[in-house]
């Protein structure tokens, strides 16, 4: 439209160039002008607002003399005025265009006047008077023709392009600047459309995947995503659309197969038919985290529960201790009261009392104790023992890991439930479970295996063995083994497994120790079947 | 044990901190108890020579760390701790921020009560020899510069002529300073000053 109406007034500017040229004196002679020098008048005046309105420069060129007449905007745009430039010819523009642009121009116009091109257009940068180089949009149309086809007079406008050029420009380092930005984030970036195309992918995210960006720009979200399947991945983005934005974590598939966690953060944007940008940031350190943190908790609770055991014991023993310690002052001080050359018998009497006060005192303790164990054999309910182990061998999962130690149960599966605490019975398992590792802490080049059996080997109770591959107990340690503070580990306490016996005790069963023929201890420990569960 | 003393008793046990009571009035000594260790602060004479019972486990403020805030008060006091059963790491840490001794529960009779005066004993050592050397100080603030100058040099093994010139007075000056601050310090003999000018290091 606009190439069409700059065609026809280049045809127009022609006439009226020729005109002016001319008729000069025409305007001198206004009073007796007739109705079409009027109406040309009118005319070229009309074409001068519009020239001058538009601010372009324009030029005229006898293409066979090299004739040129430019307007004062062309000079303009290059800094000069035409007085300055004069006198001008086709070699001025020759002179101000730059030899790079000027070739090009020369290979268009040579089209433009073969007939391959139906307007001369060309953008190119001239020199402008401050040393700058100005970019003009230079257009251009033949006008008339040689009687022997040869182009004769050309038509045509420049545009100063300066401000569009670096508009361009900064948006181009803007869009560098955003590139590089994506390119080293340290999340992966994607933009994909709303087909799932990959249409952008940074640096980053082909590091992650292992995928090129090439590979990368040829695929489509299902070819990456692991737990949505194609058609969930386009109900995500139906959502997505929904709701602008979206933060969520799945699982990808890189190009060798592994599998890896990542997070997204994703927004939609309406443009361009629909574009989703997305950053994703590989959170396999995070899970694992998140893993040893489990496990610590874990391993916490394991250690809590020893410990409540310890603990429980230590407060007891503190408890009996204070009143024994105040029994035994008093006592002394009796004595001591007695003896004296006066002997102070009211002080021996006070001292009396006290001492019986603190029996009754540690009587209570006691007292206590016992119901305390009494509301803990009111907890006993039916349990299955297999069911314990596996929560035991959950709870101890990081620790047995970390000692190396592989454990393989043996579980008969038709085993009868039991009556009993389930707390207690873990602590009697993990006890024997862990000091099964530890008596193989010094063995080494060889499988460190805990085998857990279950078996109904009585007619009435059920057998559970724990059997490890260490050193195995000395001769007169089998015996020992379940005496308070007997150990025969150096940082052992000697209290795991005299609880444990008064545990199994406590349940009506039994514990005991044997070594293995081919190495390694078993502990053994048996629990009644009770009649509800037969 | 001509000088009054006391023994303090910290213990929030009520019938321990009763009956170590009864076990050391037994042996004839001032007992003053206390259930916690802010009593105490409260409640102590810190003139009296006297040694510090104190239970190593204590709510609130434990036994550790009122021994922490009797150094940091400049308040010496021989502390023996009491512990319970297999308290060893923290008995070391108690020893090793100067604790007197540590006793472990329960204890007999006898190696209480000797702690207690080996302890009342100490103490009043130790101030003894802090009164001596508050007198000493009196003393010698009680020189004048000159003297002073004087003193330093003359515990430092100069003799008079070299003091003189040193100081640039005569000899005889010198000697009237000497016989001065000897007097004031109350020293019989050069070596006595000597001894006094090393207390005072």
């Amino acid at each position: 439209m606009k190439i069409k109406e700059l065609k026809e007034s280049g045809q127009e500017r022609k006439q009226s160039v020729v005109e002016t040229r001319e008729h000069l004196p025409i305007s001198d002679a206004i009073p007796e002008r007739t109705q079409t020098a009027e109406a040309l008048f009118h005319e070229r005046e009309r074409l001068a607002a519009i020239i001058n309105g538009t601010n372009i420069g324009t030029w005229e060129w006898n293409i066979q003399t090299g004739e040129t007449i430019f307007n004062n905007r062309w000079a303009e745009i290059i800094g000069y005025t035409l007085d300055e430039l004069a006198p001008v010819s086709i070699e001025t523009w020759m002179k101000f265009a730059h030899p790079d642009d000027l070739q090009l121009s020369g290979e268009l116009l040579e089209r433009h006047f073969r007939g391959d091109l139906d307007y001369y257009e060309c953008e190119s940068r001239m020199k402008h008077k401050s040393g700058d180089w100005v970019w003009v949009l230079d257009r251009g149309k033949v006008a008339s023709w040689t009687e022997d086809g040869k182009p004769l007079l050309m038509f045509g406008t420049h545009l100063d392009l300066t401000a569009r050029k670096q508009a361009e420009e900064v948006l181009r380092q803007s869009e560098e600047l955003h590139r590089t930005t994506l390119q080293t984030a340290m999340d992966g970036f994607w933009m994909a459309d709303t087909q799932g195309r990959l249409l952008e992918v940074n640096e980053t995210y082909s590091r992650m995947s292992g995928y090129s960006l090439e590979e990368l720009r040829a695929m489509c979200i299902p070819d990456l995503e692991v737990v949505e399947t194609a058609t969930d991945t386009a109900d995500h983005m139906q959502k997505l659309m929904a709701q602008g934005e979206d933060r969520f974590e799945t699982r990808h598939r890189r190009k060798d197969g592994s599998i890896f966690p990542i997070e997204i953060s994703v927004q939609y944007h309406p443009i361009g038919g629909g574009r989703m940008v997305a950053f994703l940031r590989d959170i396999t350190e995070n899970k694992l985290t998140e893993q040893t943190l489990r496990r610590q908790r874990e391993e916490l609770s394991h250690v809590g529960r020893l410990a409540t055991v310890g603990e429980f014991a230590a407060s007891i023993a503190h408890e009996i201790h204070q009143p024994l310690t105040a029994i035994l002052n008093n006592a002394q001080a009796a004595q001591r009261f007695l003896s004296a050359e006066i002997p102070e018998i009211a002080e021996v009497q006070e001292a009396i009392q006290d001492i019986i006060a603190d029996d009754r005192r540690a009587a209570e303790v006691i007292r206590h104790l016992r119901l305390f164990l009494k509301r803990e054999e009111a907890d006993r309910t039916l349990l299955d023992i297999n069911s314990i182990i596996g929560e035991v061998l959950t709870m101890l999962h990081g620790e047995l890991q970390d000692r190396n130690v592989l454990v393989t149960p043996d579980l008969n599966p038709g085993l009868p439930h039991v009556q009993g605490g389930r707390i207690e019975l873990q602590q009697v398992l993990m006890n024997l479970i862990l000091n099964g590792c530890d008596a193989m802490i010094g063995v080494d080049g060889k499988q460190r295996r805990i085998r857990i059996k279950t078996s109904v080997t009585e007619p009435d109770s059920i057998t559970i063995a724990v059997q490890d591959s260490g050193t195995g107990l000395a001769d007169n340690a089998i015996d020992r083994v379940f005496e308070h503070f007997y150990t025969t580990k150096r940082d052992g306490l000697g209290i795991g497994l005299p609880i444990s016996r008064s545990i199994i005790a406590a349940h009506g069963g039994r514990i005991w120790a044997a070594n293995n023929p081919d190495g390694g201890a078993t502990f053994y420990f048996t629990l009644p079947i009770t009649e509800k569960s037969l | 044990m001509a000088t009054r003393s006391v023994v303090y008793v910290v213990d929030d046990d009520a019938s321990v901190r009763k009956s170590l009571d009864r076990l050391i009035r037994s042996a004839g000594l001032a007992v003053e108890t206390f259930a916690s260790a802010r009593d105490f602060l409260a409640g102590h004479h810190p003139d009296l020579p006297a040694c510090l019972l104190l239970d190593i486990e204590m709510p609130e403020i434990t036994g550790l760390e009122l021994q922490k805030k009797l150094t940091a008060l400049n308040q010496y006091l021989p502390i023996i701790f009491i512990t319970g059963f297999g308290n060893v790491p923290k008995s070391v840490q108690a020893m090793k921020a100067g604790a007197f001794d540590f006793l472990e529960k329960p204890f007999e009779a006898t190696t209480l009560l000797d702690t207690i005066h080996r302890a009342i004993h100490h103490d009043i050592q130790i101030r003894h020899q802090n009164e001596e050397l508050a007198a000493i100080r009196k003393r010698s603030d009680s020189l004048t510069n000159r003297e002073r100058e004087v003193f330093e040099l003359v515990a430092a093994g100069m003799l008079n002529k070299q003091i003189a010139f040193q100081l640039g007075i005569t000899e005889a000056t010198i000697k009237l300073h000497r016989a001065r601050i000897m007097q004031k310090m109350g020293a019989q003999s050069l070596a006595d000053l000597v001894r006094l000018a090393e207390r005072l290091k």
